[in-house]
């Protein structure tokens, strides 16, 4: 394991929301919050105090760090760097089923706190959350069949570069299906907007209304951390072995999260949050998209 | 013997603790009925080895019977109340069927061409037990009328019998050409089946024990679908690859048996302190039960973690190998097994999904927020026998991580064993970071600067209720309303009325039934009952027409034996 591009990753990851935010602004032609506003929320939120709800018990303390945990560690698995991540034979189930277990624990904190908006985004959670489990698995099907290999490192582009000349349908299809994902896991718009706090219409931001101090710091530094996860997996299963070494990988894949978290701030910007109730219905269309892309790869 | 032993484990764990914890739970019951429920008890307990130790198949025959019998006995309790007679015909019946359509596989199978017919039977009858859909009828219906020790026991310990059957006299002709690839795909299909139906049906419920009723036809049906891809990777003739996917799939079904029968008795037992504490197991009328009975919400919180499959506990092992096989099964190059593993990764992992969301409302409906009633506001800590038990085979559960290493380490040659490891050693890992963050936050905002007493923030009330909180049922709505093709949920709406400026209560009361008995068991039985109405015509009362018909009847046998 690499650990200089762990901690790189880790230390890079509040800059995406900042460049999402920096972008939104530009088309807005606002001067924006700037890029380094996370870092200054989070230095803020853990000089600050942690106030709880009368109503809430251990879980809700628990539960940020647990979460927390969960995504630090999955990051821990990932490939930043030349060789494989802390575990040469962790499985890409495990890596997805640890943030499962974080966003377990989000839920049972928000559900802790017996407010309504709490329960109403944490409802929201598990149902989106539910729908995209088996996208997920389709695409690590599919990875499975385009590198042969079973591990995470192997299966996120240990891969030959003819496959791009080959199978450039099928690659785009589920580089599709999994962007969509990724804007789900992590409540961008079109899913949920992350703008309208206090709102009806929001999911993670619903469930985080209690939490405040060192608490909503690591809940934060948590969300920041999955979507440049994500984002990194995006990127890494995009690109095949490079002819050049596996350094220029590093260089690719680091810009390459940069470049998503420009994509994602362009998406938001160009269109609306849909209803909630058409978001099943796209993620069953992405399912179906992610489904085409492997089908036509075993076929073709 | 192997088998055996595995399928011993969780009679012996679950059984003693359900022990345990039923001298709590029929605390101040008459003594007569204290002697029926653990004569029943510690009959269920030993038929349910017999049947496991069985010599032959007449013996097991006779022990599942005896199995069925005495359970029924256990499920029949509080005999004194309509729904539990009910739920106990329910379950002879499926008991009864069962038992019938294993001896006819039982026959069947001493011809070797039937092989296909005997095993189709012995779906049937292992199916009415296991909980196959749709034979899992008996399920939710049997596991809420029971005691609750009894549920542990027949839901933890009792339906993975039915694979110990299938795997005991079935198996190796199922493994064998030309049989494999029919039964695996049957157990894929009803595996996939079984465990998203299940899951799907026990998200909406309200009852906590029929959730987990149904969450267990979910486990069966995970438990069916590792099988089913053991036995479709062996149909397809491609070297060690294959008996890789095989290992890991077939101990990953395993594996799952056992950790399904801890995390699941102890689930069970957790749902009967709360019946005993508050009297009610409708989860729309618990809440903040985590202050009032903490041992107890924390043990059910980390039970409900393990079986939704989650790291680091241990219900996430066996899946992950089944994960494992999955993956190897879709880059194998054989059309067949690769279909069958896209299908089993992609229904394992909406399953997982569904059953967080399942188990996610448990806890909170039932633990968190403000209590819903008096009753649950009111409820105490259960005496520490109960709680004990649960932590018991939580404790149990904990040491099938390296329990489950052990089994792939010893009887799987290995295979698997380095994404075990993997996984556990992270599962540790998980633990520590999080008590490092604990304490990180700890140092943060130091005891005095928590201020625990002001109230959950809700848009400007300053006094938010427990009517303000989602329900269960509001949780899942948008789940069960996704999926109402499937569930047909009903609804009954009672509207405003009266004066707009002045109007009466309104209420939204929804109930997701079984579909199994009112779209399948109930017009079966009911075209049965119209068929055989006919055969009236025989019984006539006459005396003279029943002797004519023994010797019609005893003519044609002799006919037909000397024709032979």
């Amino acid at each position: 394991m690499n650990i200089l591009t762990f901690l790189l990753a880790a230390l890079l990851a509040p800059l995406l929301p900042g460049i999402v935010n920096q972008t939104k602004a530009f088309f807005a032609g606002r001067r924006g919050p700037g890029l380094f506003r996370l870092y200054f929320d989070l230095a803020k939120l853990v000089r600050k105090s942690c106030p709880r709800s009368a109503t809430s018990t251990w879980l809700f303390d628990l539960a940020p760090s647990v979460s927390l945990a969960a995504t630090v560690l999955a990051a821990m698995l990932f490939p930043w760097g030349p060789g494989h991540g802390a575990f040469a034979s962790a499985s890409a189930a495990l890596f997805f089923y640890l943030l499962g277990t974080g966003r377990f624990f989000t839920v049972l904190g928000a559900l802790d706190t017996g407010s309504a908006f709490e329960g109403m985004g944490a409802s929201r959670e598990v149902q989106f959350s539910a729908l995209v489990e088996p996208i997920v698995f389709i695409i690590l099907g599919f990875l499975v069949c385009l590198s042969g290999d079973v591990n995470l490192q192997g299966m996120l582009g240990d891969y030959d570069g003819a496959a791009w000349t080959h199978h450039a349908f099928s690659l785009i299809l589920i580089a599709v299906a999994f962007f969509t994902i990724l804007l789900c896991e992590n409540c961008r718009v079109p899913f949920d907007d992350p703008e309208t706090h206090l709102e009806l219409t929001m999911i993670h931001e619903a469930m985080i209304l209690d939490n405040a101090g060192p608490d909503l710091a690591f809940i934060l530094y948590g969300a920041a951390l999955k979507f440049e996860l994500l984002a990194a997996f995006l990127v890494a299963m995009l690109v095949p072995k490079l002819s050049i070494g596996p350094e220029a990988k590093t260089v690719v894949l680091f810009g390459g999260i940069l470049a998503t978290a420009v994509l994602v701030g362009i998406v938001e910007s160009v269109i609306a949050r849909m209803r909630f109730l058409k978001t099943p219905q796209v993620l069953l269309g992405t399912l179906m998209v992610a489904t085409l892309g492997a089908v036509l790869y075993i076929l073709f | 013997m192997q088998t055996k032993l595995l399928f011993t484990l969780p009679i012996a764990a679950v059984g003693a603790a359900a022990a345990l914890h039923a001298t709590a739970y029929l605390h101040g019951e008459a003594k007569k009925h204290l002697f029926r429920f653990w004569a029943f008890f510690l009959a269920t307990l030993a038929s349910m080895l017999a049947v496991v130790y069985a010599p032959g198949k007449i013996s097991f025959l006779l022990a599942w019977e005896a199995m069925g019998l005495s359970s029924a006995g256990l499920v029949a309790f509080e005999n004194t109340e309509k729904p539990v007679r009910r739920a106990t015909w329910i379950y002879l019946l499926a008991c009864h069927a069962g038992a019938c359509a294993l001896m006819l596989a039982g026959v069947l199978l001493n011809n070797p061409d039937a092989f296909l017919a005997a095993f189709f039977c012995a779906i049937v009858g292992f199916g009415l037990k296991i909980g196959f859909p749709p034979f899992h009828v008996w399920l939710p219906e049997a596991h809420p009328a029971a005691p609750a020790p009894a549920s542990a026991v027949m839901s933890g310990a009792m339906i993975p019998l039915g694979f110990y059957g299938l795997l005991n006299f079935f198996w190796p002709v199922c493994t064998a050409v030309p049989y494999n690839t029919t039964a695996g795909l049957t157990l894929i299909a009803l595996g996939v089946a079984g465990a998203i139906g299940g899951i799907l049906f026990a998200l909406p419920q309200v009852n906590l024990k029929k959730l987990l009723a149904f969450s267990s036809v979910e486990n069966m049906g995970v438990i069916a679908m590792g099988l089913g891809l053991a036995l479709v990777a062996n149909s397809r003739d491609g070297g060690s690859l294959f008996s890789e996917i095989y290992v890991l799939s077939f101990t990953g079904a395993l594996a799952h048996v056992l950790n399904h029968a801890l995390l699941k008795g102890a689930l069970f037992l957790g749902a009967g302190s709360i019946l005993r504490q508050t009297g009610t197991l409708d989860q729309d009328r618990l809440g903040g039960l985590m202050k009032r009975m903490p041992f107890t919400g924390t043990l059910f919180t980390l039970n409900a973690l393990g079986l939704a499959g989650l790291p680091p506990l241990n219900g996430f092992l066996g899946e992950l190998l089944i994960y494992t096989a999955g993956f190897l099964a879709v880059r194998s190059g054989s059309p067949l097994l690769v279909a069958a593993g896209f299908t089993v990764l992609a229904a394992l992992a909406f399953t997982g999904g569904l059953a967080a969301a399942a188990y996610c409302k448990a806890i909170a409906a039932t633990f968190l927020g403000e209590p819903r009633s008096k009753a649950a506001a009111d409820a105490v800590e259960t005496p520490k026998r109960m709680w004990i038990a649960q932590l018991a085979l939580f404790l149990g559960s904990v040491a099938m991580i390296p329990g489950t290493i052990f089994i792939v380490h010893t009887f799987a040659v290995g295979i698997g064993e380095n994404v075990l490891l993997t996984a556990a050693t992270i599962g540790g890992a998980l633990v520590l970071l999080t008590a490092a963050l604990v304490a990180l936050r700890r140092f943060l905002c130091p005891r005095g600067a928590v201020k625990p007493q002001c109230p959950t923030w809700d848009c400007g009330y300053h006094e938010p209720t427990a009517r303000m909180a989602y329900t269960a049922t509001a949780f899942t709505q948008p789940l069960a309303d996704l999926f109402a093709f499937a569930l047909r949920p009903r609804k009954h709406l009672i509207p405003f009325r009266g004066h707009p400026a002045t109007p009466t209560d309104a209420a939204l009361v929804t109930e997701t039934d079984d579909r199994a008995l009112a779209g399948f068991w109930r017009p079966l039985f009911t075209f049965f009952a119209r068929v055989f109405q006919r055969a009236h015509l025989l019984q006539s009362g006459s005396l003279h027409l029943y002797i004519l018909l023994i010797l019609i009847t005893v003519v044609v046998l002799l006919v037909a034996a000397f024709a032979s």
